[in-house]
């Protein structure tokens, strides 16, 4: 990423509404075609970030540079930088092609070239011929689509998308990520993904940062945040859950849940650490006691939870000593509420956190 | 609510409208097409051939467009400044607003008399100039324009505007394309309506066009008073109403289309603070235009009434209480001020009484039926909505004329009758009740009802649990709206108040009318009153009123 100069780069920007500190001393950069994902919660300032580089907001201090140019002062319609809104915003006084036009024809374009740019991306995400209908009566989905289409339109040099999933369904949305990670990936454009959902972050980003309360807690790689996640906060934006603490000693680790075998690279001394679901198994006790040798690896416990997902089974488990896991289970044979189980932790599900911290919190 | 419960509830508005509205209306048609029972077109042929006539018509027409015109200019301005900004004070000036309104069009002409005249700050005379007459026109429906307007504009996503600017749009691009398609609707219906109030208005013309410039108005009650020309005032009535009811059809029309699919926000999520130097000339440019419009003709009339020869005093208010003496009222002017409050409670309860029947006639929910029905049916409402808006838009003048040419004979021999008054105050208050309190019924979310009623609450329990609170308050507030118009009412009232009952806007008109320092004078100091209890009414009013329900 040192080698090519960063498209965009945020230095040091803050924002202050009175009293309130609505993001402090952001600094971010985005390559030329990467996809930064910008992942929190509601009100963790991704938003108050997104309209800093829009020229929406002006930034308390700090800047944001464009191909190293500084955009102080530029407003927001000379940036060349798009932004896809939550919700969309679509003019509901214009046809599908009159939204989509709108910025080549703001800026003085021929009808004729406005009219072949229009059906080309609407071509491209997947609405030939749709130019002509009332923005209205469109779905959701198809709502999102010519949002992006007419953010696409003007070709911006870096596009920024407002949760741009948020306000479908779920089934939709998994088809429209797949959607956007091959359009993006066909017009290698910049990209500004915001969301809090961590699996479309994860499945987009080439970079993803994670936002709390208007810093940047960790940034990297989604795969470099899925294995080191920096903290507790952030392995939970990742739908990482299961905390133990742990004491590791000469490369064995031990826990509440019994010793964990084969954990990678732990370094003597407390730690904190996250398990993945699918690293715990359970095993159920056999009623009639013949298979009790083998249950006896393992932490004796109960299972208090089951959520049936179809493809598995969530359960959780609360040993005698009041610990909690969440474990992730084939369908069949998954034990039933109530039942009494050996629950082993697999040393190749346990994550741990880049920079833990003291227990207790 | 069952077809048979919705005529019930219709039943005394519609008759009240039958005999104080349409037989009046039909007996000044009668008068100008049929003077003596036999329809004859010859008044109607000499009204329309007469070159001066044709002239108050022209004028009319013109001075209403134009009136039209400034106010939109000056207003929608503050339209922005109300829909986008949060600045101190924000609230209040909202409220404030509404006073020019309901203010007694008398007081207010008095008011601009006084500004633009000699003694005025001006450097030139613009008394009985049209510049007065659009000025004036302004200052009453600039909250109008504004409330309409900025009622939609705050409601209105910024995220659009923001859009089209991410798109590559200018400021002036984003507006022109994107924010101002989806405000013309509402302009539209707002510029109808001033249309309407400045078409017919006759106070303000009345005071400031002098001799030369009458509206039809005006010359209705110039030919009926002055001429005794009862045939030509009804037709100048009839042209009159033809033209207005033109303007509510296309009002009408504008409404419907003002339906349209629009992703709407919270106000407050929509305004903020002004940033730069561009915005805050906007903020301040407006509170200028809205100084001296709205705030020194009336701070004008204050201090005129305080002026007197030996210096500043109270000299004028003491003199309310004394009849004659230079002054030639009939009756001490205090008294007006008796009469006044006391036509305006008794109208304000026939108007809350019948404007409430009809709104709840009006906006009540159809009962899950049969769906061929339901259309019907709402063609019906709709047909009782709009039957209810008509005074609204009909000159007040042509009520009280209407009213002294029906209402003098058996049956109703009520020309000498104290009742007439508070009856035609009511008449002109009616729409603007029922404009207050059907939004508020309309507004409450049906499901609220039903969670109730899914708790156990009888109908009744539940109404009076959701319903109830709301409805309560927009009461109050259309009973607000109904005391301040009777307050100020004047082009009905001069034609029906009794010598010996003059309502506080006919004192100063008598007053207006005679020569002397001490008859303006007191003029000035009744107009100060009536503008404190007005504005006082009004205040009380936006207190109470529910945020954002009710269309004025």
């Amino acid at each position: 990423m040192a080698a090519t100069p960063p498209v965009l780069a945020i230095e040091s920007v803050s924002v202050r509404f009175g009293e309130q500190l609505a993001l402090a001393s952001i600094d971010l950069q985005v390559g030329p075609g990467e996809v930064l994902a910008l992942l929190g919660p509601s009100g963790c300032g991704k938003t108050t970030l997104l309209r800093v580089i829009a020229g929406l907001q002006a930034p308390t201090s700090g800047r944001v540079l464009l191909d190293g140019v500084d955009l102080a002062g530029v407003p927001p319609h000379r940036r060349g930088i798009g932004l896809m809104f939550q919700e969309y915003a679509l003019f509901p006084h214009r046809d599908v092609a009159a939204n989509v036009g709108f910025g080549l024809q703001v800026r003085g374009d021929r009808k004729g070239a406005v009219a072949a740019r229009v059906d080309e991306v609407l071509e491209l995400v997947g609405l030939p011929g749709c130019g002509a209908r009332p923005v209205g009566r469109l779905s959701g989905g198809e709502q999102q689509r010519v949002a992006l289409a007419r953010s696409l339109a003007p070709a911006p040099r870096v596009l920024m998308l407002d949760e741009p999933l948020g306000a479908l369904d779920r089934s939709l949305r998994d088809r429209l990520v797949l959607d956007l990670q091959r359009l993006f990936a066909e017009l290698g454009i910049t990209v500004i993904y915001v969301t809090h959902d961590q699996g479309e972050a994860l499945a987009l980003a080439d970079q993803v940062a994670v936002l709390h309360a208007g810093a940047v807690a960790q940034v990297g790689p989604p795969d470099q945040l899925w294995r080191h996640p920096a903290d507790e906060l952030v392995a939970s934006f990742l739908g990482l859950t299961n905390l133990i603490d742990v004491e590791a000693l000469d490369g064995r680790v031990s826990s509440p849940w019994g010793a964990i075998e084969h954990v990678p690279g732990l370094a003597d001394g407390d730690h904190r650490v996250v398990v993945r679901p699918d690293a715990v198994e359970v095993v159920p006790v056999a009623a009639d006691g013949g298979g009790a040798d083998l249950s006896a690896a393992g932490t004796a416990a109960r299972v208090t939870g089951r959520l049936f997902r179809g493809d598995a089974v969530q359960i959780q488990v609360t040993a005698g000593s009041g610990h909690r896991l969440e474990a992730s289970v084939a369908p069949g044979g998954a034990p039933d509420l109530g039942d009494e189980v050996r629950v082993v932790v697999h040393g190749r599900g346990v994550v741990a956190l880049g920079d833990p911290e003291p227990s207790g919190g | 609510m069952k077809p048979a419960t919705r005529i019930g509830l219709a039943a005394l508005p519609l008759a009240f409208l039958a005999v104080l509205f349409v037989w009046p209306v039909a007996n000044i048609v009668l008068t100008g097409l049929a003077p003596d029972g036999v329809v004859d077109l010859g008044a109607v042929g000499d009204v329309l051939g007469d070159p001066v006539l044709r002239e108050v018509a022209w004028f009319t027409l013109w001075q209403a467009l134009a009136s039209t015109a400034l106010t939109l200019l000056l207003a929608l301005p503050a339209a922005h400044l109300f829909a986008r900004f949060r600045f101190a004070g924000k609230g209040f000036l909202w409220a404030a607003l509404i006073v020019p309104f309901v203010m007694p069009t008398l007081v207010v002409g008095t008011a601009f008399l006084q500004l633009l005249g000699p003694t005025g700050p001006l450097p030139v005379d613009l008394r009985y100039t049209v510049w007065a007459i659009l000025l004036a026109h302004a200052f009453f429906n600039y909250a109008i324009v504004v409330r309409t307007v900025g009622g939609l504009w705050s409601h209105l996503d910024p995220a659009l505007e923001e859009s089209a600017r991410m798109l590559g749009a200018s400021r002036w691009q984003a507006f022109r394309q994107v924010t101002l398609p989806l405000l013309t609707p509402s302009i539209a219906a707002a510029a109808v309506i001033v249309f309407i109030f400045t078409f017919t208005s006759f106070g303000v013309v009345l005071v400031l066009g002098g001799p030369a410039l009458h509206t039809l108005e005006v010359e209705i009650y110039t030919q009926t008073f002055s001429y005794l020309n009862l045939d030509t005032a009804a037709v100048l009535a009839i042209v009159q109403l033809v033209a207005v009811v033109v303007a509510l059809i296309a009002y009408d029309r504008v409404q419907e289309r003002r339906v349209r699919t629009l992703h709407l926000v919270a106000s407050a999520d929509s305004a903020r603070r002004p940033v730069g130097v561009g915005e805050w000339l906007l903020v301040l440019a407006n509170f200028a235009v809205m100084a001296v419009l709205l705030a020194a003709p009336l701070a004008v009339l204050v201090a005129r009434s305080f002026a007197t020869a030996d210096g500043w005093g109270f000299a004028f208010y003491q003199a309310l209480d004394e009849a004659g003496r230079g002054s030639n009222a009939f009756v001490p002017p205090v008294e007006a001020i008796r009469n006044s409050v006391v036509f305006a409670i008794a109208a304000t309860v026939v108007a809350v009484v019948l404007g409430g029947l009809a709104s709840i006639a009006v906006a009540g929910r159809s009962g899950a039926g049969v769906s061929g029905g339901s259309a019907r049916r709402g063609r019906t409402v709709r047909w009782f909505d709009t039957a209810l808006m008509i005074p609204l838009g009909t000159s007040a003048v042509t009520i009280g004329f209407g009213f002294l040419i029906t209402l003098d004979q058996p049956p109703l021999a009520l020309r000498n009758s104290a009742l007439l008054v508070p009856l035609a105050q009511a008449l002109v208050a009616l729409p603007l009740v029922v404009r207050s309190i059907v939004p508020a019924l309309r507004s409450v979310d049906p499901r609220l009802r039903d969670a109730a009623a899914m708790l156990g609450a009888t109908p009744w329990q539940a109404w009076r649990a959701v319903d109830l609170p709301i409805v309560a308050r927009s009461v109050a507030v259309a009973a607000g709206f109904a005391f301040a118009i009777s307050l100020g009412e004047f082009g009905a009232t001069v034609f029906l108040a009794r010598p010996d009952l003059p309502t506080v806007p006919v004192a100063i008109n008598r007053l207006l009318g005679q020569p002397g320092a001490l008859n303006v004078g007191q003029a000035m100091a009744l107009s100060t009153v009536l503008m404190v209890i007005t504005a006082t009414a009004m205040v009380v009013i936006e207190r109470l009123r529910v945020r954002g329900v009710g269309e004025f």
